[in-house]
């Protein structure tokens, strides 16, 4: 009898023990770290020539402990020279975008200048995959991770929305559509408000996407960024996929460029200017309201054609697999920088330790992380 | 012994395909290049050029006023995007009225006239073809990427018009036979 309930105390005590902690973590901050900053732990392991990171909130002081915090990671040179910026995940279904963010952090070596790289721009779209009214079903659909055979095991990635989590925008839609505020355009529709490639230069007295456009032109203007990518993703076979768009002010630098990835790689990509009275773009606003030489990339996700199967795997695609299409940004983007570097010898950018173009192609993504 | 010969024969057959087009160099510097329905692709014409070290002026909106005859050879970069019309803030119907009358000034001039439809199947459709037609029918040489001329559209005009065509597989391939027809 005595046994039994030692026993039934046993019991019970270990289940309050663990009611109680369960309350506990439920009750912590789990999402938040000691200043605050709301977290979602994505898995980078950066490589040896990482110098520091810091925080799109360092550029705003207000994003701090807001879902729209985001991890900045900084790769310098003790050898002067360019700064070049490369951004995923604006879109953070267009996995693609990240997970060539994602091989720049894991393997870059930065011999002169700097690279700054950040894997989710728009952080709080990674939270969530709604499917919203009038949200088309490309902008949340597919997996909510993906999984990466590495050599350190089996890895996880997270995939989004197109657009801001409606929780944490704090201002609700506009009714009747969305219109950039310099923008003289028929309204989008009303969720284009959440979209954070639809927002630059962002503003201070307006929602959380307002409010990581404007941090993200105060990270460009304080870093005096030469050269910036903003890594994108459309419906495989529509018009968008496999292009750069550039800016016009260097449009030159992009077609210098495409011609070297057709010699170099074999790879062609359609090449457009901005829009100048198409309003809150990446490519068009960071090029007019900073000195960044701006570009996009757009890759072709099968995932995002417009009547693909909710379980359409985005990673092993028979015609567009991910590691083409992460190859696809990375080299773009290094030939933009080739050609950059080429015409501003005193500002040049070189960095090493990057997967080659065939590799990527052929055996993908997972192989050439940590 | 075999594989020289059948290299040989490869490489002569390759080198027909190519530049039988247009044997002799026949155009003149400088040039002046000009897009034709304002698609990027003017751009990456002016990196071949460049690079072929070719003289040129660019001019992506030249009107037949501007032709004086100091170019003495026309590029025409044809193609149209409506992103790009929009952005230069001409309709394509202007584009057409202005490309005529450049062909009419530049026939005049009697400058040499080369078509480059670099584009491939996406600068193809309507308007694109409404921008093709008449330059082709007063251009002295063409050169196009294939995925252009699926339909053969370019092969036809081109033999309507009794002038070369220079078919190569990829933009960056159409330096070569622009080089070429260069004196």
């Amino acid at each position: 009898m005595a046994k039994r309930t030692k026993l039934a105390a046993v019991v019970v005590v270990l289940f309050l023990f663990a009611s109680l902690a369960n309350n506990a973590f439920a009750q912590a901050p789990s999402a938040q770290d000691i200043q605050g900053r709301y977290l979602i732990e994505h898995d980078y392991r950066p490589s040896s020539g990482l110098s520091r990171t810091g925080w799109l909130s360092d550029y705003y002081p207000e994003l701090l402990g807001s879902p729209g915090d985001s991890k900045v990671y900084y790769f310098e040179s003790a050898k002067p020279g360019g700064t070049l910026f490369v951004a995923g995940g604006t879109h953070a279904n267009e996995i693609a975008g990240i997970m060539a963010t994602a091989v720049f952090i894991e393997n870059l070596n930065v011999e002169a200048g700097r690279v700054i790289v950040v894997p989710n721009l728009n952080n709080s779209a990674v939270s969530h995959q709604e499917k919203e009214v009038g949200l088309p079903a490309y902008a949340s659909r597919g997996p909510q991770w993906i999984s990466l055979e590495t050599p350190s095991g089996t890895r996880f990635f997270k995939i989004g929305s197109r657009a801001t989590n409606k929780a944490h925008q704090q201002v609700a839609d506009p009714q009747g559509g969305y219109v950039h505020p310099d923008s003289n355009e028929a309204p989008l529709a009303g969720w284009e408000f959440r979209n954070l490639n639809r927002a630059y230069p962002g503003r201070t007295d307006s929602g959380l996407t307002q409010k990581i456009a404007y941090a993200v032109m105060q990270l460009l203007i304080r870093e005096k960024v030469d050269v910036a990518f903003d890594y994108h993703e459309a419906d495989a076979g529509g018009r968008l996929a496999n292009m750069m768009v550039a800016n016009p002010k260097n449009i030159e630098t992009a077609a210098a460029a495409l011609f070297d990835l057709e010699l170099d790689y074999n790879l062609s990509l359609k090449l457009e200017p901005s829009n100048m009275e198409f309003r809150g773009l990446s490519h068009r606003e960071w090029g007019a309201g900073t000195d960044a030489q701006s570009f996009l990339t757009e890759t072709p996700n099968p995932a995002m054609v417009a009547d693909a199967p909710e379980d359409t795997d985005v990673v092993n695609d028979p015609e567009n697999p991910l590691g083409s299409r992460v190859a696809k940004h990375v080299y773009a983007t290094v030939a933009v920088v080739r050609v950059y570097s080429g015409e501003h010898p005193d500002k040049a950018i070189v960095f090493s330790g990057l997967p080659g173009f065939e590799e990527l192609t052929a055996n993908g993504v997972g192989p050439y992380l940590q | 012994m075999k594989r020289f010969i059948l290299a040989c024969a490869f490489i002569a057959a390759l080198s027909a395909s190519v530049f039988a087009q247009q044997s002799t160099a026949f155009a003149e510097k400088p040039a002046l290049v000009t897009s034709i329905g304002q698609s990027a692709d003017f751009e990456m014409i002016k990196v071949l050029l460049n690079r072929a070290k070719v003289p040129y002026t660019a001019d992506s909106l030249v009107k037949a006023e501007k032709l004086d005859g100091s170019a003495k050879t026309l590029i025409l970069v044809v193609g149209a995007s409506s992103k790009g019309l929009g952005a230069a803030g001409i309709s394509a119907e202007a584009e057409l009225v202005r490309t005529h009358a450049l062909l009419k000034k530049a026939k005049e001039l009697k400058l040499s006239i080369i078509v480059m439809h670099v584009g491939g199947a996406a600068r193809r459709g309507a308007m694109s073809d409404s921008f093709i037609k008449p330059c082709m029918e007063v251009a002295d040489y063409a050169i196009v990427v294939a995925s252009g001329d699926e339909d053969g559209l370019f092969t036809d005009l081109a033999a309507k018009a009794k002038i070369n065509l220079a078919k190569v597989d990829r933009i960056s391939a159409a330096g070569t036979p622009l080089a070429a027809s260069f004196k």
